[in-house]
């Protein structure tokens, strides 16, 4: 924590009035969520385990890339407002879907590892958080297999931050690559899924629950979507009733 | 089984609430089922046969039975009325059902008919009996007596003595030809029923009657009563003689005294008479002549002219006037004479009579003690015949009672006859113009009972099945079931 602080004293006053500008944007984002009193008791939970020590916070769903991304964007505009926290956000759809409007406004970094001959490239949004892409992550663990260099080197990158949040790939994804997954998996401390409301089936959510129990992470939560009910589109109802 | 366990509930067996929750969850089903419901109504409804109905209501009259006392011919009045029951039984006999289809079999318009019954769904025209059956009398009989058994019904009125006869036929022209053939149907069985009875009491009676005849028989009673006939005829016609012969024998006495009286008078009055008297009347007779030739000879005389008269004329007629006036001096007066000529005639009469009055009086009096004769003889007759009535009397007396029992039973029987011979049905149909009203077996409002009943029944099956098999997460009752030590975190957020 210390040494997120110690990064942020570090921006330079030029970049206070491009701050002062990206702060309304996530406040924009802040409010215009419906459902405050869910993000509020999603956020306070996490604080509690980011005070017991946990920072690594996996959202996984049974599908629902969205849920997990508008989930992700919630805590860190939660996190904003409440606390000053440095806050990495790594996905595999970052210049798709509720990301893509941040990851515009933000500029490209990149984290030098070892002798410089790897590099991990990173977005940041002003200061606020840092995006990194699974896929860079991944080109990394491409030039280290069967090495524990890849682990040191990630976790030294995580080590940079308060919290990271984790936007985990869909279950296909992931068999297509498994020994990745299995290797970023381990530092997954608390993996939350999301499941949507009429959707999503028993058997998804038991799958979800098998295939991480299996790379020893085992599922802390629920978080329950029901946008997916709310996003369909209004029908005239039979009666006034169906 | 987790599932099963949360339908159940502790107090009311199944859980209604989670019913209802499942209810708005599957609204699909809810559609289904309300298609499904209106199907059902539709077909239940629309497949039944149009039913016909006419209501014949009846009256029951009083019944008309014969007197108990065995005498009187009058029938009499007996309050009691045929009864639902009796009269449901009496209808629903293999008999009733024939005469029912032999009268149906004489409607004219038989082949038109529909005797399709009404639960099953299917036509029965009476010209496909016919052909079904070709000549075979009895088959045709059979089918067709089973296709009527159910074609009418009786239900009690609103008093004791009413009734109610309902036809119901699947086709309009049917039902009508079927009140009118049943209502004759009922006429004749109930005169058969009434007759029934009225018919084996007279047989009992004639039994009854050969018994008596057979007894009376044995004990010469009908020759007793033959001879107390005949003997009371004979009685009759002898007292009716033995009239007749006191009558006629006082007749001729009285006759026989009169000719007696005449004949002795008769003898008496002609021995009185006087030759002289005779003599006389014979010279005034002549002396009439005489002057009647005198008249005439003057009258010839004085008819010729005065002149041409001679003397000797004129003294013939002098001679002959003073003749006349001689004559006429002798002369009795003209009465006198005639009497004279009357008495003298009946003198001679009598005389002449005299043996027709002896002959009279004989056979008069041989007729009146032939009379006599007779009467003795008939009174005698009379006399042995009232004897043997007496006798016969004594003997038909002891046979009195079966006599009058034998009486009792030939107007019994002739009552009976007379009843059979009137009888009439008890049963006035009082409106059979009445409407065939249409209907359907099943009502509107059974058959949406009906099908709503079957609709709710499947419709919850279907959303527990649905509920059992459903495997989607709704809320936390199935994150708990499938992610047991599980923390609901909360709901994702969600952006305007």
């Amino acid at each position: 924590m210390n040494s997120a602080r110690k990064l942020k004293l570090e921006v330079s006053e030029t970049e206070d009035n491009l701050k002062m500008d990206s702060s309304d944007k996530l406040a924009g984002y802040f409010y215009k969520i419906v459902n405050h009193e869910e993000l509020f008791k999603i956020g306070k939970g996490l604080l509690l385990e980011v005070e017991k020590g946990v920072k690594n916070f996996a959202f996984t769903s049974t599908g629902y890339k969205n849920s997990q991304q508008r989930t992700i964007l919630g805590l860190c505009c939660f996190f904003d407002q409440n606390a000053s926290y440095k806050i990495c956000i790594v996905s595999d759809h970052l210049s798709q879907g509720v990301f893509k409007d941040l990851i515009d406004s933000s500029s490209l970094n990149s984290y030098s590892i070892g002798s410089g001959e790897d590099i991990v490239k990173y977005k940041s949004f002003h200061h606020h958080f840092d995006f990194i892409d699974y896929s860079e992550l991944s080109k990394f663990y491409g030039n280290h297999l069967y090495t524990k260099t890849f682990d040191a080197e990630v976790a030294s990158i995580l080590s940079r931050y308060d919290i990271i949040l984790w936007d985990i790939p869909e279950m296909e994804k992931m068999k297509q690559n498994p020994h990745f997954h299995y290797r970023v998996s381990h530092f997954y401390e608390s993996l939350t899924v999301i499941v949507s409301q009429s959707t999503s089936s028993g058997k998804q959510v038991e799958f979800i629950k098998n295939f991480f129990s299996n790379y020893n992470i085992n599922l802390n939560g629920v978080l329950f979507d029901t946008s997916s009910l709310k996003e369909r589109p209004k029908r005239r109802k039979i009666l006034g009733i169906f | 089984m987790d599932k099963l366990s949360t339908l159940l509930n502790e107090n009311t067996i199944v859980d209604f609430k989670l019913l209802w929750k499942l209810s708005l969850r599957y609204r699909s089903h809810l559609i289904v089922a309300l298609l499904f419901c209106y199907g059902l109504f539709s077909y239940t409804y629309y497949s039944q046969p149009v039913i016909y109905a006419v209501n014949v209501p009846i009256k029951a009259v009083a019944n008309h039975t014969v007197a108990k006392d065995l005498t009187a011919l009058v029938p009499t009045d007996n309050t009691s009325s045929v009864n639902l029951d009796e009269l449901k039984i009496s209808l629903d006999t293999y008999s009733f059902f024939k005469s029912y289809a032999e009268l149906a079999l004489q409607d004219p318009k038989f082949d038109k008919l529909n005797f399709g019954s009404i639960n099953s769904r299917k036509s029965l025209f009476g010209y496909e009996l016919k052909k079904s059956c070709g000549l075979d009398k009895d088959c045709l009989m059979e089918r067709l007596t089973n296709s009527l058994k159910g074609s009418f019904y009786i239900e009690q009125g609103l008093t004791d003595n009413r009734f109610k006869l309902t036809v119901n036929a699947i086709e309009k022209l049917t039902v009508l030809r079927l009140t009118a053939i049943i209502i004759k149907a009922i006429d004749l069985n109930r005169v058969h029923v009434r007759q029934y009875l009225v018919i084996k009491e007279l047989q009992s009676v004639n039994n009854l009657i050969v018994e008596s005849r057979s007894l009376m028989q044995k004990m010469d009673g009908y020759k007793a009563l033959e001879e107390q006939e005949k003997l009371n005829n004979n009685i009759f016609e002898l007292k009716e003689k033995l009239k007749y012969l006191q009558y006629s024998a006082s007749t001729e006495l009285a006759n026989t005294t009169a000719l007696e009286s005449r004949l002795t008078e008769n003898k008496r009055f002609t021995k009185s008479r006087s030759i002289s008297s005779l003599g006389e009347l014979e010279k005034i007779k002549k002396s009439q002549a005489r002057l009647l030739e005198i008249k005439q000879n003057i009258a010839t005389l004085t008819s010729i002219d005065e002149e041409k008269l001679t003397t000797s004329d004129r003294l013939i007629i002098t001679q002959l006037s003073d003749e006349q006036a001689r004559l006429s001096k002798i002369l009795p007066p003209e009465p006198h004479r005639k009497s004279m000529e009357l008495a003298e005639n009946f003198i001679e009469g009598q005389r002449g009579k005299s043996g027709d009055f002896e002959f009279d009086y004989q056979v008069s009096k041989n007729k009146l003690e032939k009379l006599q004769q007779d009467y003795e003889t008939a009174k005698a007759e009379m006399n042995q015949m009232l004897q043997q009535k007496l006798t016969n009397e004594n003997k038909v007396m002891g046979m009195k009672a079966d006599l009058e029992f034998l009486k009792n039973l030939e107007a019994k029987q002739m009552s009976l006859k007379l009843l059979n011979a009137t009888m009439t049905t008890d049963l006035i149909f009082e409106d059979n113009s009445s409407v065939a009203k249409e209907f359907r077996q099943a009502t509107f409002l059974r058959v949406i009972l009906f099908s709503l009943s079957i609709t709710l029944l499947l419709y919850m099956i279907s959303i527990v099945i649905r509920y059992m098999s459903d495997d989607r997460i709704y809320g936390e009752e199935e994150i708990r079931s499938h992610l047991k030590n599980l923390d609901f975190v909360g709901e994702v957020p969600t952006f305007e």
